[in-house]
């Protein structure tokens, strides 16, 4: 794997430490199908299709975004081993650093900055993620209202093309972020699970 | 459109005009029209006498989006050479078509189509016989470059001049500053037209139901379109689809992303249909059901411009995407003329489960790729030749379902393309067929 301008985290000291603040606000291990989010006050979680980051005027948008706010990189943590890559990214609040991740990166990641003021969830395989933090930052970051990033989500969740198992889970995904996760006390837990393709599914 | 008052009152006007109509008197047409190219109506008047206020409209149309009574003569004055070339055509099959007065009027729309580009003189030799006539009086070169491009179509030269003219009109119609003033150079017109020919070829060589996958649902359109009213609605449909709002003012300063989205309006057509890549294009056949039946590369210059990586790399995926469906976000078949999002990875559905996943995977590996390696998740990955890599997922908790990913990285520019391919398991199979 040869990244442009992503730096990877080599030091376990460092790899430890931005894992543990990271967890202070979503947990989970694709290999063993968990995913969990920690509610932080005031924030909410938006789920949108992952293409909507991909566009080139939702890249502008987010980097401007990570700019306004100061952030002139980011850190990026592997939830998967889909890949033998670092378990941290450093990800400058590029273009180029957005396509060097885009481009290299296939497995479940979650970025953030902070302690952490914001995450993005790239559920790469899922084909969503979640934008997670104070109302107007994520509004700036979506550029839209949290209504209408979803309609995708939505409508995956109930087209006839995908199987049931994976409509079920976008279906699940909706509610709890749109539902509990808006509704909760800050340090709720709000399990997010993953599929389950051995047993019936379960919501 | 010109200004019957102001231009006829100008000597030069009239005396370029009556030495256009010299040059067609000349040329004797043995074939007339009937009216369904309008400049053919001046053409008809020239040489028959006839409706005058029919010929004015021709002489509308033909002057249409040039601005300046002065670029008006000097459009005439490249009237007349275009014609004059036209004589100087060699070749069986176009010795009666030189004389043909529709031939002759579809040439000169197309002539009139690219006068309204406003072209700036290119600093090195297109070999293309629109921008050698407007520069020079090398009627001879610009008749051997017009043969080499109707020569480059199989099927019926008037058409593809039709065509080429309305392609030419849509450039000039964009709602963008920007992309405007990018087609002022020459090389785009003639990127379109070759692109344009060989499109306009693939089609008549293409098999019983199968189709070439248009994205942008356009091509045919413009191709056929009969007013410039219709083209101007095309190219505002065209411009949205291929340059959506916000490209063009992404000012926190990425020029690198506005060259690269100027480019593909450049190098190539986006209209095409298909995959822009460095210096050329794949055309993708589908069947009507929107299966990939086979993949074509074309380029403008006529040679492969890709590495011999890139080259094994595309032709390695080409292979395994035949039997696979072009689908929207929510695995959808995408017909013909569905936006894609701008940025969006390429959706595939290949109904061959995880044994055709391993198959192709194997496949890419052995044509295009390093070794097979497998990861702590259980997904096979392997880089590939040209710079990119795969990542193939089995159905797991955290995928929907079979998966591969790949990532293709032509290494001398950002074109590269990401594909997602999901591998259904094909339902209907489970059907039982009673045996007698």
């Amino acid at each position: 794997m040869d990244f442009e301008v992503i730096h990877p985290v080599e030091s376990p000291d460092h790899i430890r430490r931005y894992r543990e603040i990271i967890r202070r606000a979503i947990e989970g291990n694709t290999g063993k199908g968990q995913l969990q989010l920690i509610k932080q006050a005031g924030w909410i979680a938006v789920p949108t299709h992952i293409g909507d980051l991909y566009a080139f005027e939702d890249e502008d948008r987010l980097i401007q975004t990570l700019l306004d706010h100061g952030y002139q990189e980011f850190i990026a943590v592997d939830l998967s081993k889909m890949q033998n890559v670092s378990d941290v990214l450093i990800i400058p609040a590029t273009v180029l650093g957005m396509e060097d991740f885009k481009y290299n990166i296939f497995g479940w990641y979650v970025w953030f900055a902070g302690k952490p003021d914001w995450f993005i969830l790239m559920a790469n395989t899922l084909d969503f993620i979640i934008v997670a933090g104070q109302p107007d930052f994520v509004r700036r970051v979506l550029g839209c209202e949290p209504e209408q990033a979803s309609i995708d989500i939505r409508e995956m969740s109930e087209s006839e093309y995908l199987d049931p198992v994976v409509r079920k889970y976008y279906a699940h995904l909706l509610e709890q972020l749109q539902i509990t996760y808006l509704q909760s006390e800050p340090g709720t837990i709000v399990n997010l699970g993953l599929l389950d393709w051995d047993e019936t599914p379960s919501a | 459109m010109f200004d019957p008052r102001g231009d006829i009152r100008s000597a030069q006007f009239i005396r370029e005009l009556i030495k256009f109509g010299f040059e067609v008197a000349k040329v004797n047409p043995i074939v007339t029209t009937t009216g369904e190219t309008v400049i053919s109506e001046f053409i008809n008047m020239l040489l028959r006498g006839g409706d005058g206020r029919k010929a004015q409209g021709g002489l509308n149309q033909f002057f249409e989006g040039v601005k300046t009574p002065g670029d008006r003569i000097k459009l005439l004055e490249f009237a007349d050479r275009l014609v004059q070339a036209a004589q100087l055509l060699q070749g069986a099959d176009l010795q009666v078509q030189k004389k043909d007065a529709r031939f002759l009027s579809q040439l000169l729309n197309l002539g009139g189509a690219y006068a309204a580009l406003g072209t700036q003189v290119s600093q090195s030799d297109l070999h293309f016989f629109l921008e050698t006539l407007r520069q020079s009086q090398d009627i001879q070169k610009a008749a051997t470059e017009l043969k080499a491009f109707l020569d480059s179509f199989n099927g019926d030269d008037q058409q593809l001049l039709a065509g080429s003219r309305n392609l030419l009109q849509t450039l000039s119609l964009v709602p963008s500053q920007s992309i405007r003033s990018e087609s002022r150079n020459p090389s785009v017109a003639k990127a379109w037209l070759d692109e344009a020919a060989f499109h306009a070829s693939l089609r008549l060589s293409l098999n019983p139901g199968e189709r070439i996958l248009d994205a942008s649902g356009l091509y045919d359109d413009i191709w056929n379109a009969s007013s410039i009213q219709k083209l101007k609605t095309l190219a505002e449909a065209l411009y949205a689809y291929a340059a959506p709002e916000g490209v063009q003012v992404a000012s926190n300063g990425d020029s690198g992303m506005i060259a690269q989205k100027l480019d593909t309006w450049g190098n190539s057509n986006p209209i095409g249909g298909t995959i822009t890549l460095i210096g050329g294009l794949i055309y993708i056949i589908i069947d009507e059901g929107g299966k990939i039946i086979r993949a074509v590369y074309h380029s403008n210059s006529g040679e492969d411009e890709r590495t011999a990586e890139e080259k094994a790399t595309d032709d390695a995926i080409n292979e395994i995407l035949v039997g696979a469906t072009l689908t929207d976000r929510k695995g959808k078949p995408l017909p013909n003329g569905t936006n894609r999002k701008e940025g969006d990875v390429e959706n595939y559905d290949k109904p061959t489960g995880e044994e055709g996943q391993a198959e192709d995977l194997e496949k890419l590996s052995r044509k295009a790729g390093g070794p097979i390696k497998t990861t702590e998740d259980g997904a096979k990955t392997a880089d590939l030749i040209d710079g990119g890599s795969v990542g193939a997922y089995p159905e797991a908790k955290s995928t929907g379902g079979a998966t591969t990913q790949i990532n293709t990285r032509p290494k001398k520019s950002p074109m590269r393309r990401t594909i997602k391919i999901r591998y259904t398991h094909n339902r209907r199979a489970t059907i039982v067929i009673p045996t007698v």
